[in-house]
């Protein structure tokens, strides 16, 4: 269901103040050193618009750490929930990444309870140069979606919300996606990648990859993960669930210390074929939103999409 | 490895600071606990009096090793030790000792005067040289929740859990400006194993690679950034020597 009523400056603070009462509200801030996080925002303001921020919204949703369960003077003790919270200002491309990760953690007990716990509010954005989403990619998750003048109610529970705050009749036209960024991205089949699998490019991008881990990191739908135990001097032992990243020596390597993917050149085209072409029930699904994190983020410059259109060139050579 | 608390635990100091002891000191939220659990038998910053138990369930051993009374020191531990854990870079790598270079007699001389010259010593030396290592933990000095971690996995019969990842990976969690890609700055992060929680780099520091070097680490392209943000060849050399991280 859309809504149209004109989001006056009231309206907009009305949101806030009612989002902001029942949960603890988080929203992109600009630090004063240039990086963009995800930060809590108190009583506001409310941002005027998305931002990408450096690490995103699977923070919240998947954090980098969490327990998983404790065992403490002879009990297991869950872990503990935090509580419901909303992320106000999220771009439309990271709509889509909270989407994909709902499908990869359907049956996930912990992801799940902070999936209930979550509000999210979209936001139109400035896209840049390393831009390149996709409206058709995927669905989106979220809860409402508000620019200047509208709003859109994407969930029942936002459709609740906004007529809480009197914002009722509809709004004209589908959501404001950037448009033309679609253009540089390399439609590679699985088909293409496989046959590239000795091209010179993986040898050469491996050269310069600095196993930094910082793509992955930084990436909305990356979210391998690696449990840890530990114990405490005061006899409590808790398992830890924490990222993982397939540019670190152990992530392929299993018992006997066989490694699936030995080198950075197959670390690299692992990465390509899980976040293109996925795996398990989503094999067919890229999940490259085209945030463009990777791109800043990679000291390197190392570009998957320019990986890509060199393959399809590069193909049968 | 099953262990009965108290477990008896001797700290061995080499060449060395003393800052890992120290580091283990600074949990001061959690000595009284370790006292319940551990049986210490020689600490050489709490106390001279020096421990003559017949046998350690664990030593944790801080410094190199220069010397041939300290190697034969380590040897009388390692026998009658069950476990034997190295802490810090200087017992990891031989740590900023390990950097001392040019004609040792000659250095001996000019820093300790004629006496100097008696001395028997040798160049700075990992302990892994001498003796069979259980544990290892690195860093200069090591987190101090790694120290308590280590003993209270040993209690359980186990080692900490540890990912195999660059402080990268931490420093990118924490959302801290990248040194490296936005300053050119000489930050050995890419290549340094990771558990400090990006510690330097997030107060505007580069990383000084103190805790060793990750598996597989690409020093050529490390190389080849620094030199295009402007180092020499000798500033490189020495930035990846303070730690050992130098092929």
């Amino acid at each position: 269901m859309i809504f149209g009523d004109p989001l006056e400056h009231t309206l907009r603070e009305k949101l806030l103040s009612s989002l902001g009462q029942a949960r603890n509200l988080w929203a992109p801030c600009l630090g004063k050193d240039g990086i963009c996080r995800l930060q809590t925002i108190g009583a506001g303001p409310f941002p005027a618009l998305a931002q990408p921020t450096m690490i995103p919204l699977k923070k919240l949703l998947l954090p980098y750490r969490e327990t998983v369960w404790r065992y403490q003077s002879g009990r297991f003790r869950a872990a503990e929930m935090t509580g419901p919270f909303a992320v106000v200002g999220v771009t439309l491309c990271e709509l889509q990444a909270v989407w994909y990760l709902d499908q990869v953690f359907a049956a996930d007990e912990s992801y799940q309870t902070r999936r209930a716990n979550r509000f999210l509010v979209g936001m139109p954005c400035e896209p840049d140069s390393n831009c390149r989403c996709d409206q058709a990619l995927m669905p989106l998750a979220g809860d409402i979606f508000i620019d200047q003048e509208q709003a859109w109610a994407l969930s029942t529970a936002g459709e609740a919300v906004l007529h809480a705050c009197g914002c009722t009749s509809q709004a004209e036209g589908p959501l404001p996606w950037p448009v033309g960024m679609t253009a540089q991205r390399p439609a590679i089949t699985p088909e293409q990648y496989a046959a590239a699998s000795d091209a010179p490019v993986w040898a050469e991008a491996a050269s310069h990859c600095l196993s930094c881990g910082a793509c992955s990191a930084v990436c909305p739908t990356c979210y391998c993960f690696d449990m840890l135990d530990d114990a405490a001097l005061d006899g409590t032992v808790s398992r830890s669930r924490i990222w993982d990243n397939c540019f670190f020596a152990e992530h392929g390597k299993v018992a006997g210390g066989y490694d699936f993917r030995p080198g950075r050149a197959a670390r690299l085209r692992f990465r390509m074929e899980h976040k293109f072409f996925g795996f398990g029930s989503l094999r067919g699904q890229n999940s490259c939103v085209g945030c463009g994190r990777c791109r800043k983020a990679c000291p390197v410059d190392i570009d998957l999409d320019q990986i890509a259109a060199r393959l399809k060139g590069e193909e049968g050579s | 490895m099953k262990f009965v608390p108290p477990i008896k635990l001797a700290w061995l100091r080499f060449t060395s600071c003393s800052g890992c002891q120290l580091t283990l000191l600074n949990n001061e939220d959690s000595l009284a606990e370790l006292a319940h659990v551990v049986e210490l038998h020689n600490f050489p910053l709490l106390s001279s009096a020096c421990g003559n138990a017949e046998a350690l369930d664990v030593a944790l051993v801080e410094g190199s090793l220069t010397s041939p009374g300290e190697v034969e020191r380590l040897l009388a531990i390692r026998r009658k030790s069950r476990l034997l854990v190295a802490v810090g870079a200087c017992a990891l790598t031989g740590g900023v000792n390990a950097m001392v270079k040019g004609e040792r007699h000659k250095a001996m001389v000019s820093i300790y005067g004629k006496a100097g010259a008696e001395w028997d010593t040798f160049p700075p030396q990992p302990i892994h040289h001498f003796v069979k290592v259980d544990g290892q933990i690195p860093g200069c000095p090591p987190e101090p929740h790694e120290l308590l971690q280590a003993i209270a996995a040993i209690l359980h019969g186990g080692w900490p859990s540890h990912q195999v990842m660059p402080v990268c990976m931490e420093c990118r969690i924490n959302e801290n400006r990248c040194l490296l890609e936005e300053d050119c700055a000489p930050c050995l992060g890419p290549i340094t194993q990771a558990g400090c929680d990006a510690l330097c780099p997030g107060l505007g520091v580069p990383c000084e690679g103190c805790r060793g070097v990750v598996p597989e680490a690409n020093r050529d392209e490390l190389y080849r950034l620094f030199i295009t943000a402007g180092l020499s060849e000798q500033e490189i050399r020495h930035r990846l020597e303070r730690f050992g991280a130098a092929l």
